[in-house]
């Protein structure tokens, strides 16, 4: 069996090989709904249309949340576009102060020594490749498969990827394999003259650091306000429609560098613009808060999880692939997701109808700190043994069994979904370093200037649900069921809120969503 | 069946997870009032995995040291579960401040066997002081 390198190696063999580029003449202009017109150059344009690159516009940016959302229907590939458009803002604007600071040999500026169109390039080429190890629906199949042993094994082993999430290691590989690179310098670097560094590029993708020299460079594709977030953060706004600001004007302006603890220098922002910062944290917890974590994406996601387990548990094929390695994701977009609704298998073809068709599990229990009343410590003790291995699974039939046992109904187990939402972190706070010149190392943590991550985090720990899903027909009976499961076995004493959350009681008179 | 099943939660939840090993070392600090800031914790806690004959505890806590701070998800995610469901209580409204719920936090401590706790003991107290 080929390990995840291996594997990923034979994936890129497999669509270049016989993938003929079109020259590219000149510099083209792509046009933006977030950012306007944009230039890009010839062998970025070249890198564009590898199938590699291309299948990013099957994938969502936004997973399912366009079911809730319903113009959130933007993609992997317009966001890559904008972040190489923003990488490069942070480029310019960085470059404007390094070369003012070189002028006036100030430090830290006379210690950078690579030069802007250096750094441009890789910056632009990483934006566009940084997404390339997608699956289907984004972050929903990566879930899945960050899990699985191959990618869990290759993270071990490469101190690049300790950090890594699961897609970016994909992408990483993609990069720094040799077939990529073979075609890269035959038909990119030689045909269009431009010299880039692929492992470099990689690094930048994974966040990692091995050359001094280059990490406020990776910084800017893998930071704490990185291309990539600025982009996500308008862009999933914009396309939801969710009203949010970003002063990233201010942000280009006070952008700057620092050295951190080991004397490396690293993306920064002077004290003066904080408040954008401050725009990002709260930013992305109303993000956290009304679309990806809204109890109807929940649902949809619960559902696509299903069925991706129910295809690798049945060695079904999708598209030649049975999900088997980490990089049977890459042959996948949205798209092959959906044509599972003609499938022969009954199970596959019912889950993939109901999702592609929006007919998603309703709310039969909401587990909160507002539906256990006084004591959410109670909840905790679920949390902590759900996520252990077959947690879930045991829950779902001792509901299931509690139905009937108890309640004399019978509720088929696979039509009961748990969903325990993950919180979303602020490392931002803790990691992004501030430029104050008054201090002894010369910054200070966001933290220290202004606790906002405290304030946000305690937002959204209120805001934090569980749920039990289940079919309309069989609400009543899996809130009673659930409720009598989650008192036995973990001492959760629910309130009224827990049903009246659901809105089971109204369902004949209110909208439901 | 639905007795199997509710004994089957039972015996995964006595299962030592990370959460175990946080709670059982805030267990042992000497004060309930602790400093809230996660950048603190988060090197303190590296610092206590870099220390000799702890390592084998917090194997499981892997720390990115490439920023201006070492950093865990999974910490940040054990963190943020224990403030979300109030074992660490945050004190309004400068939140500035956690409030260790000691009683629910020894419950950790006990999972473990006697040399264990010792260390446990130790380290937590290490840590307090680190953080402070």
């Amino acid at each position: 069996m080929l390990d995840l390198k291996e594997e990923v190696e034979k994936y890129v063999t497999n669509q270049l090989p016989d993938y003929k580029l079109l020259h590219i003449r000149a510099p083209k202009v792509i046009h933006d709904t977030v950012w306007g017109s944009n230039l890009f150059m010839p062998h970025e344009v070249a890198l564009l249309d590898l199938p590699l690159v291309q299948r990013l516009r099957r994938i969502s940016q936004v997973a399912v949340a366009s079911l809730v959302y319903p113009s959130g229907n933007h993609n992997r590939f317009e966001h890559s576009l904008g972040v190489a458009v923003i990488g490069e803002q942070l480029v310019n604007a960085l470059f404007q102060k390094i070369e003012e600071g070189q002028k006036k040999g100030l430090k830290p500026f006379t210690d950078v020594q690579v030069n802007k169109d250096f750094v441009l390039t890789h910056v632009r080429i990483a934006a566009i490749m940084h997404d390339c190890g997608h699956g289907p629906f984004s972050h929903l199949s990566e879930k899945i498969y960050e899990k699985f042993d191959d990618l869990l094994k290759v993270k071990k082993e490469d101190p690049a990827l300790s950090k890594a999430s699961a897609h970016e290691i994909l992408s990483y590989l993609i990069v720094s394999s040799n077939s990529f690179k073979l075609f890269f310098e035959k038909n990119i670097s030689h045909e269009y003259g431009v010299k880039v560094d692929l492992n470099l590029v990689a690094q930048m993708i994974v966040g990692y650091v091995k050359d001094q020299r280059f990490a406020f460079i990776v910084d800017i594709i893998n930071g704490v306000f990185d291309a990539d977030k600025l982009d996500y953060i308008q862009r999933d706004s914009h396309f939801t429609g969710i009203k949010m600001v970003l002063d990233l004007q201010r942000l280009f302006y006070t952008v700057d560098l620092v050295y951190d603890a080991s004397e490396k220098l690293r993306l920064s922002v002077d004290i003066s613009g904080v408040s954008t910062l401050e725009q990002i944290i709260f930013n992305k917890m109303m993000l956290f808060t009304t679309v990806y974590h809204h109890h109807k994406v929940r649902a949809a996601e619960s559902i696509f999880k299903d069925l991706i387990m129910k295809l690798k548990s049945e060695t079904i094929k999708l598209n030649g692939v049975s999900f088997s390695s980490t990089a049977d994701f890459l042959h996948l977009t949205d798209d092959d997701i959906y044509t599972l609704a003609g499938h022969e298998n009954k199970v596959i073809r019912y889950l993939a109808t109901n999702l592609r068709n929006r007919r998603l599990p309703m709310r039969a229990l909401v587990l909160s700190r507002k539906t256990t009343g006084t004591d959410p410590k109670s909840i905790l003790k679920a949390v902590i043994t759900l996520d252990r291995n077959g947690g879930l699974d045991i829950l779902k039939k001792a509901i299931s069994a509690a139905a009937k046992e108890k309640l004399g109904k019978d509720v088929p187990e696979e039509e009961i979904w748990i969903d325990l939402q993950p919180g979303p972190n602020f490392k931002e706070a803790t990691l992004c370093p501030i430029k104050s010149m008054g201090e002894k190392q010369n910054f200070i943590k966001l933290h220290e200037v202004l606790p906002v991550d405290d304030w946000v985090q305690a937002f959204s720990q209120v805001k934090w649900s569980g749920y039990v899903f289940t079919r309309p027909e069989y609400r009543e009976t899996v809130y009673e069921a659930s409720k009598i499961v989650l008192e036995e076995a973990f001492d959760i004493k629910l309130n009224d809120f827990s049903r009246f959350l659901c809105k089971i009681d109204e369902e004949d008179i209110s909208s439901n969503v | 069946m639905l007795e199997t099943y509710i004994k089957q939660l039972k015996l995964l939840r006595q299962e030592v997870a990370p959460e175990d090993i946080i709670m059982a070392l805030f267990s042992q600090m000497k004060s309930d009032i602790i400093r809230k800031d996660h950048g603190a914790i988060q090197e303190a806690m590296f610092k206590l995995r870099e220390t000799p004959g702890y390592k084998s505890f917090l194997e499981d806590f892997i720390f990115d040291t490439s920023g201006i701070t070492p950093y865990s998800k999974l910490l940040e995610k054990v963190i943020n579960r224990l403030e979300t469901f109030s074992v660490f209580g945050t004190l309004n409204p400068s939140y500035d401040m956690y409030k260790l719920d000691k009683d629910y936090l020894l419950n950790a401590y006990e999972k473990f066997d006697t040399n264990k706790k010792d260390l446990l003991a130790r380290m937590g107290q290490e840590l307090e002081s680190l953080i402070a």
